[in-house]
């Protein structure tokens, strides 16, 4: 009997080793498939003209240089595109989320008639592709005259407001900018999930439902709240199609530096090459947000384990 | 006095209440949302002019789409492609998604710094950093192992090797769905990131008395995924499989979509722009009930 126990340990040990092994050389070989393209780009952008004509010189330059990064930042005004476009995603982050738990709150707490068609609609939105709305919502701003009500000002045409943030804070306190639809789901699941007594002794205690949102619900959705905040800024500093057709002149940095063009480099150095431009854009772009990353990343795979967002 | 009525004056002025913390969403939804998206239907049955009021709209019916489907040339098989294309990738994202949420679910020394990386492709795959990509280094990568690479005297011929190994009277277009396959890896891997995400909190929130009763019954590990993991998560399967089509068909590196935006944008043919958008999206919305119908029936809800 002794043996037959032994051997089922052993057993045991053999196949748990076995799955480590397997598991631990699949993790390694997706990280690398993930994180190879972001060092082949760093290591192309520290490379100097001479490196580039090199052919034997792959990974690890012989002459590293900051040269490109000065060229890309010298173009885009690095800096100061940064701090405007961080204040603007800022911004707009916060709208959503402040819009996002208050509209997830209703669905989730409150039973009206229509309840269930809102949330419907809520999804619909995430449905809706991008590109559908698009077209006709850069109408409506640029000929901007809900009810017509400009008539009176004597402007037919209404007010263009393509080029102003006012589309965009629109769209983001209505909960009704990129993917809102989602955050909307998932802060709701995370509110049924909350125990229902924090709000009765909320009640108890005479706090009016408002009151109660404010005081109660938002602060203990605290993890969920950051994890809404971290895709709602990535979203928002990567978003591409929106900003460009809204507000092409918006200084907001994903535009700027796609979009740098030849002349906008040349004025900033006369030796360049066109080759490496690409890796200090992106990495410059991804640069923030890596370091927004680093520090909320703690909180959200915790966020994950406390938040409940499933049923 | 008080007034006789069937509804409570507290579950009215609840009700009242919950109408106005969805407020915001539904004056958004209809100004602009509704409104945009009836516009744009609106826009595919009609040809437009340029006025200095605005763009200007003429009604003339089916004009775009009769275009659209039968004059634009690559336009209708371009839509089918695409839907293939959905076919095969949309299942590999989620059993993709699912694995690498159960082994992360795991303990194991570096869990937290291989989530980190793991969801890092949200980052660096959406808009302005997708666009700014080239991944000319994966695909270089990718077909020096398929053998379709025209440098290097060392490749690895895929279907080759595996026709040695299974044998070669299998069908061909199963060799066709695996290299179609391992071309995407990089593609299914980077577009991953919220599935792994909303999976992996699925598997968090199951609750360990459940493994520990089972434990108890005397279960295998095998039991145990197909009798709680799968069911206690399949919600999420739903969740994500309607964001991943999404996803999928919305996406920018789907030729369709960047062709209906210059369309649009530079070409300024915003009614056959329309008309064509419309067709596509509504064949996704088509696939996406169907997806949903199907997996509703399958789906396992404790509490409801």
């Amino acid at each position: 009997m002794h043996s037959i126990t032994l051997k089922k340990i052993n057993k045991r040990y053999a196949s748990n080793f076995v799955w480590n092994l397997f598991r631990t050389v699949l993790i390694i070989g997706i990280a690398f498939m993930i994180l190879y393209p972001i060092f082949v780009k760093f290591s192309t952008a520290i490379k100097s003209p001479s490196d580039m004509l090199d052919s034997t010189v792959v990974f690890i330059p012989k002459d590293p240089t900051l040269d490109n990064f000065n060229l890309v930042i010298q173009a885009s005004n690095y800096f100061v595109s940064l701090l405007k476009s961080i204040v603007i995603t800022l911004l707009l982050s916060v709208l959503q989320i402040a819009s996002c738990t208050m509209v997830a709150y209703g669905l989730a707490r409150f039973k009206f008639p229509g309840r269930t068609f809102w949330f419907a609609m809520v999804i619909f939105t995430l449905v809706i592709p991008t590109q559908c709305i698009l077209l006709p919502l850069y109408m409506r701003f640029q000929f901007f005259n809900p009810f017509e009500l400009f008539k009176f000002w004597g402007q037919l045409s209404g007010v263009a407001l393509t080029n102003t943030m006012i589309p965009f804070v629109l769209l983001s306190s209505t909960a009704c900018a990129f993917k809102n639809g989602l955050y909307i789901y998932m802060l709701r699941q995370y509110y049924i999930n909350m125990p229902i007594v924090l709000e009765e002794a909320a009640y108890i205690d005479g706090c009016g439902p408002y009151k109660t949102f404010l005081k109660i619900m938002l602060p203990g959705s605290g993890p969920m709240i950051i994890t809404v905040f971290l895709f709602s800024f990535v979203w928002t500093w990567n978003d591409y199609y929106y900003t460009s057709i809204l507000a092409p002149e918006l200084p907001v940095l994903s535009r700027i530096l796609m979009n740098m063009n030849f002349e906008q480099l040349n004025s900033a150095s006369s030796d360049f090459n066109l080759a490496v431009v690409n890796a200090p854009k992106f990495l410059l772009l991804i640069l923030p947000l890596a370091i927004l990353y680093l520090f909320t990343q703690r909180f959200f795979t915790q966020s994950i384990e406390s938040s409940g967002i499933v049923g | 006095m008080k007034k006789q009525s069937k509804i409570s004056s507290m579950q009215m002025r609840r009700a009242i209440s919950g109408y106005v913390f969805i407020s915001p969403f539904v004056i958004g939804f209809i100004f602009l949302m509704l409104m945009p998206f009836i516009l744009y239907i609106f826009m595919g049955f009609s040809e437009q002019t340029v006025g200095n009021g605005g763009i200007n709209f003429k009604l003339a019916g089916f004009n775009n789409y009769y275009q659209a489907i039968f004059e634009e040339t690559s336009f209708i098989t371009n839509v089918f492609s695409s839907i293939g294309d959905l076919l095969i990738t949309f299942p590999a994202i989620l059993l993709y998604s699912f694995f690498i949420a159960i082994i992360l679910n795991q303990k194991f020394p570096g869990r937290g710094f291989a989530r980190a990386i793991f969801f890092l492709p949200v980052l660096i795959a959406s808009g302005a950093a997708a666009a700014g990509q080239d991944d000319a280094l994966m695909s270089s990568a990718v077909s020096a192992v398929l053998g379709t690479s025209e440098e290097g005297a060392e490749t690895l011929n895929l279907t080759a090797v595996l026709m040695d190994m299974l044998g070669s009277s299998l069908d061909p277009s199963f060799f066709a769905v695996i290299e179609t396959l391992v071309n995407k890896i990089y593609d299914i891997a980077m577009s991953s990131g919220v599935q792994i995400l909303i999976f992996l909190a699925a598997l968090q929130s199951i609750s360990p008395s459940l493994y520990e009763a089972s434990a108890i019954e005397g279960a295998t590990g095998w039991e145990n995924f197909w009798k709680i993991t799968l069911p206690m998560v399949s919600p999420m399967i739903l969740v994500n499989s309607v964001y991943t089509i999404v996803d999928i068909m919305g996406s920018s590196s789907n030729g369709i979509v960047n062709n209906l935006y210059s369309l649009a944008m530079s070409e300024f043919e915003y009614g056959l722009s329309s008309a064509m958008g419309t067709i596509y999206f509504g064949l996704t919305i088509i696939i996406l009930g169907m997806v949903v119908l199907l997996m509703s029936k399958m789906v396992y809800y404790e509490n409801r």
